[in-house]
């Protein structure tokens, strides 16, 4: 690096931008309140109507769930980033600079964008199990005798199979019901992110008040805070989730609500015990001295100097979760139209209870038709490294002490 | 007896001073005890004038000034007794919300430890910047002009590239500059700085002085705490000396330095002599809680310093202004033997030098 980043200059800081503390209006709230008043509007309109928005995605109680979460998220970390143009740039240049934090970083956007997104384009694919087993390009399969290849269809050397070769139509090939992997993936990809969007947006946030109010408040408040939590964490989420499962309808939704509301007690115990430190550093009482209220404190001088340790804490939590929904979905308890990548891969591994009889002659081994179980497998793995990798690349970034 | 002992604070100045401090006591309570850090602190500071506290460590100097605007961590501290107040208006007791409101826009504080003052993640800019949007007072492109032209004021040189910088990249003094800087932001009527100097090396300490001698040229009163007599020569127009979290002398820097009367100011200003007058300064014991705190250190103790509070507050002959607490300087007592013993005589210019 031959430039230092840390000495960029930001004369094109709109300083006119920066907020009065005073007021309540400000354009994150705003921009907060307007969101969900529109969002509120579309679902009583939905509920009301029940049109389509988007192709014929229909939309259900998580998605609404992960909308809100998408507008808390856009409101309190998006428009910060916008209005300090520079300091965001800053941010990017850093990550950008270290080609395994890019990439990772890179692949969470892509995930982000075809997960948010692509569900809504792709639509409902309607199931043809006479498609099914179709090979990615470059590939083969055996063809049963009612089996329909959209590719081209050889005869081997036997002179009786049938083969049948990848193709454009369906460029990763299909699964034992005729949808195509690319689609699979990205509803794979979309059930990921919404994991990740309900974690950041109603998980995280609650574990961080708790620390932060259990850190600086002390006392009666902190033990009250911190003992729940204790108990907290003793209630294992899957057995509560299990018990769920048994009684209500399974869904997404009830894991992730398990999950992610027996599960923040780690990060709210780490955001206490790095409260505890910080509130103690000079810049704290300065802030103080200046006149400024606790919760201004909390927000803007104790959570910045908790990143360190906040966001790589975030995203082992964020690549917990998608692992532990994958897992949940691979042993079965997950909804039956919720195409996780768990519950893809445990199809492409167990094709004699998923394989239509009368489709595939002779029965096929897993071996044989390994881009079932592989793809959704090779999506959750980077999926996986790239959380892990983008935490430390957050990390680095935001701390302008850092000089890379 | 406390009654009157503040009652004998005489002022020649006509107005009504700016922040007075009556019987403030501030305790510090852990598990098992609580202890009296600051014990009944009388003292006042005008417009404009520049007051220095000074005082070994320990003896209550910064929990006196973080009572003031009740920025002394609470708990373990508990702010128990006295009236604080500031330009007319009774300030203890006041709510978390009032302080707030005079936190920084009335009374700013500087501290110690310049390297831990300012907040790593913002510039330089925008935690001067900060300091005056909390209040409301000014943001936007004039709060940044502002922002460049206090760290002009405080001598950073290249003051409008530096103010985009980290703190990380400004050296100790520079620092503390700077915190000063953020100090002034919302222009107090009143700043408090914690021995601004103590943790920078000494050339810097002299170029602090300095920036600080120019500030006190200006409308604004500063309380120094200190425990340099260098400082306090070149700085001050009046002193407070504490000691074991009671004030044992006060009165205008000339006359203090001129005359030390309490047997603990003599010490102090041997101390920093390095020309002990006395080896007799016996070993220091337990601090006594009643009577005369420094009874067990001093020559001229006798049983009037022991029992009740701090003896009370009498002026000297040669000076209205210039009050000791000590038994000695009673109507009664004999002020001669304590003021005798000093043979040498301090002054300002020989101090400062």
């Amino acid at each position: 690096m031959s430039t230092d980043p840390s000495r960029h200059r930001f004369e094109d800081v709109d300083w006119n931008e920066i907020e009065r503390t005073r007021s309540l209006v400000t354009s994150q709230r705003l921009i907060f309140v307007v969101g969900l008043v529109v969002l509120f509007a579309m679902y009583t309109y939905d509920s009301y109507t029940g049109l389509y928005f988007l192709g014929t995605w229909e939309v259900e109680t998580l998605d609404w769930l992960v909308f809100a979460g998408l507008v808390f998220i856009g409101s309190f970390v998006g428009v910060p980033l916008v209005r300090h143009g520079a300091r965001t740039k800053q941010i990017v240049r850093r990550i950008v600079s270290r080609p395994a934090h890019a990439i990772a970083m890179g692949f969470l956007s892509l995930l982000a964008f075809s997960g948010i997104v692509g569900p809504a384009i792709y639509g409902d694919v309607r199931i043809s199990f006479g498609n099914q087993y179709n090979p990615p390009i470059g590939s083969t399969s055996k063809m049963g005798w009612a089996n329909q290849c959209a590719g081209e269809v050889t005869t081997a050397a036997d002179g009786f199979t049938r083969l049948c070769h990848g193709s454009m139509a369906n460029p990763l090939g299909t699964n034992h019901r005729g949808q195509p992997m690319g689609y699979l993936l990205i509803e794979g990809a979309s059930v990921a992110m919404d994991v990740v969007l309900f974690t950041l947006a109603f998980v995280v946030p609650l574990a961080a008040i708790v620390g932060i109010v259990a850190g600086f408040r002390g006392g009666r408040i902190d033990d009250l805070l911190m003992s729940y939590v204790d108990v907290q964490l003793c209630i294992p989420a899957i057995l509560v989730f299990i018990m769920g499962y048994m009684y209500w309808n399974v869904s997404l939704l009830l894991l992730l609500v398990t999950f992610g509301l027996l599960s923040w007690g780690g990060i709210a115990r780490i955001v206490r015990s790095e409260t505890l430190q910080r509130r103690e550093d000079g810049y704290v009482l300065v802030a103080r001295s200046l006149g400024a209220s606790a919760p201004y404190i909390g927000r803007r001088h104790i959570i910045p100097n908790i990143t360190n340790t906040l966001v790589p804490a975030v995203f082992h939590l964020l690549a917990l979760f998608v692992l532990v929904e994958a897992g949940i979905a691979f042993l079965g308890f997950h909804h039956i139209e919720t195409y996780s990548w768990g519950s893809t891969i445990q199809e492409g591994l167990t094709l004699s209870v998923s394989t239509g009889q009368s489709y595939v002659d002779p029965p096929a081994t897993s071996s044989k038709l390994w881009w079932v179980s592989t793809l959704p497998a090779i999506a959750l793995t980077i999926t996986l490294v790239s959380l892990k990798l983008s935490g430390d690349a957050l990390r680095d970034a935001l701390d302008p002490r850092q000089t890379n | 007896m406390s009654s009157n002992a503040n009652s004998t604070t005489t002022s020649t100045r006509s107005n009504e001073p700016l922040l007075s401090v009556d019987g403030l006591r501030t305790f510090i309570e852990t598990e098992r005890e609580q202890f009296p850090a600051v014990d009944g602190v009388s003292f006042s500071v005008d417009r404009g004038e520049t007051v220095c506290i000074v005082g070994e460590s320990g003896s209550g100097k910064s929990v006196t000034c973080e009572s003031l605007t009740g920025i002394v961590p609470q708990p373990p501290a508990r702010i128990t007794d006295g009236q604080i107040t500031f330009d007319g208006k009774r300030i203890d007791g006041a709510s978390e919300r009032e302080l707030r409101s005079i936190r920084g826009d009335r009374i700013a504080h500087v501290f110690q430890n310049p390297q831990q003052a300012l907040d790593p993640v913002y510039t330089v800019g925008d935690q001067i910047v900060e300091a005056m949007t909390i209040h409301g007072q000014r943001s936007g492109t004039s709060a940044r002009e502002r922002a460049i032209s206090l760290l002009r004021k405080v001598g950073i040189p290249r003051a409008d590239d530096r103010i985009d910088e980290y703190p990380h990249e400004f050296s100790g003094g520079m620092r503390q500059r700077v915190a000063i800087a953020i100090a002034l932001a919302a222009d107090p009527d009143l700043l408090v700085a914690d021995e601004p100097t103590t943790a920078v090396d000494v050339t810097v300490q002299a170029k602090l002085i300095e920036l600080l001698r120019d500030l006190t040229d200006d409308d604004t009163a500063i309380l120094l705490i200190t425990h340099d007599l260098r400082v306090v020569a070149s700085l001050a127009d009046s002193v407070v000396v504490m000691y074991g979290g009671t004030i044992v002398e006060r009165g205008p820097v000339d006359t203090v330095f001129s005359t030390p009367a309490h047997p603990y100011t003599q010490a102090l200003f041997d101390s920093y002599d390095g020309l002990s007058r006395r080896n007799d300064r016996s070993a220091r014991g337990e601090l006594p809680s009643d009577g005369c705190r420094f009874r067990a250190e001093c020559p001229y103790a006798e049983p009037a310093c022991e029992g009740g509070d701090q003896p009370d507050f009498y002026t000297l002959d040669s000076d209205a202004d210039h009050s000791v607490s000590c038994v000695h300087f009673s109507p009664d007592g004999d002020p001669e033997r304590v003021l005798d013993a000093s043979t040498e005589v301090h002054s300002v210019s020989e101090v400062s030098r």
